[in-house]
């Protein structure tokens, strides 16, 4: 774990984002590790959605400037897990969680229905139903350019 | 001459190793013989058991946490939710080594091959084991 701790930072992105209940903070965390960023804003604590909306609204999703966000993998979701913790079993560096399920990109095997979510009350797995509305936290990989910036 | 044993039992190992299984993405070693297939135990018996394993040479065998059982999780297959290139197929529930933050006395992770899902259940019930051995680098 301390080694991933490494692979983990925080972007803060001072208010970027206006929400009806004021000035937000829009925070990016940028995970080396899986090559790419994490949403981690109000949004990605209260948004809950059908699994097909979901992907849409990953995939309009501008944040920092930054386009073409998409769903986690489970693989990728399943990264962020912190089972030492619980409520929310999630790495510290995320700071908007809700206490709940979240959706993963990726289908359940038997049947295109459902698809695998993880709860991070605790962390557990399950495959649901894609009709079922589950919290959302986009993706996006990081763009090969901006290696070439931190040098 | 420690040496020239340490190569023959490598060599041996990797000549006769039917009993474990390498997977060349985490370089970790899984237990992938009958016992896999047969054995059920409480999860503090399954630590012990791993413990006290001694297989392909080897006695440095553990009970993986949920994140090393996972890496030979295949969602994209089912009933059993495993990669390819293990022989004990099973689609039963296993023990994890990873106890449940909420409740680390009596709780720890179980991981159902038969989808790959994940719960936390009582460490009194009997589940499968699969031990494992070598450093989970990712």
């Amino acid at each position: 774990m301390q080694k991933y701790m490494i692979f983990l930072s925080v972007i803060l992105v001072l208010g970027t984002h206006s929400f009806a209940n004021g000035k937000q903070t829009g925070n990016i965390v940028k995970d080396e590790r899986n090559s790419i960023y994490w949403q981690d804003t109000q949004v990605s604590k209260v948004s809950s959605e059908d699994w097909d909306d979901a992907v849409l609204y990953c995939d309009k999703l501008v944040l920092h400037s930054m386009d073409k966000w998409r769903l986690p993998t489970f693989e990728e979701l399943l990264s962020i897990v912190d089972y030492t913790r619980s409520e929310p079993a999630i790495h510290p560096f995320f700071s908007s969680v809700t206490e709940g399920s979240y959706w993963t990109s990726t289908d359940f095997s038997p049947t295109a229905s459902r698809a695998w979510t993880i709860d991070f009350r605790a962390g557990k797995t399950y495959y649901s139903y894609k009709t079922t509305n589950h919290a959302v936290r986009c993706v996006k990989a990081i763009p090969v350019g901006s290696k070439k910036e931190t040098k | 001459m420690k040496l020239f044993v340490g190569i023959l039992l490598i060599g041996t190992t990797a000549l006769f190793a039917a009993s474990s299984k390498l997977d060349d993405k985490t370089g970790l070693v899984w237990q992938d013989n009958k016992d896999v297939a047969t054995l059920e135990k409480s999860h503090a018996e399954a630590q012990v058991y791993c413990q006290n394993l001694i297989l392909d040479g080897f006695e440095d065998w553990r009970l993986p946490t949920l994140k090393e059982a996972y890496t030979i999780v295949d969602l994209s297959r089912d009933r059993p939710a495993l990669k390819k290139g293990f022989k004990m197929r099973l689609s039963d529930r296993f023990w994890t080594d990873t106890a449940v933050a909420k409740n680390p006395d009596k709780e720890a992770w179980r991981l159902s091959m038969s989808y790959g899902e994940t719960e936390p259940y009582k460490k009194a019930r009997a589940y499968r084991v699969r031990c494992v051995r070598g450093t989970f680098a990712k």
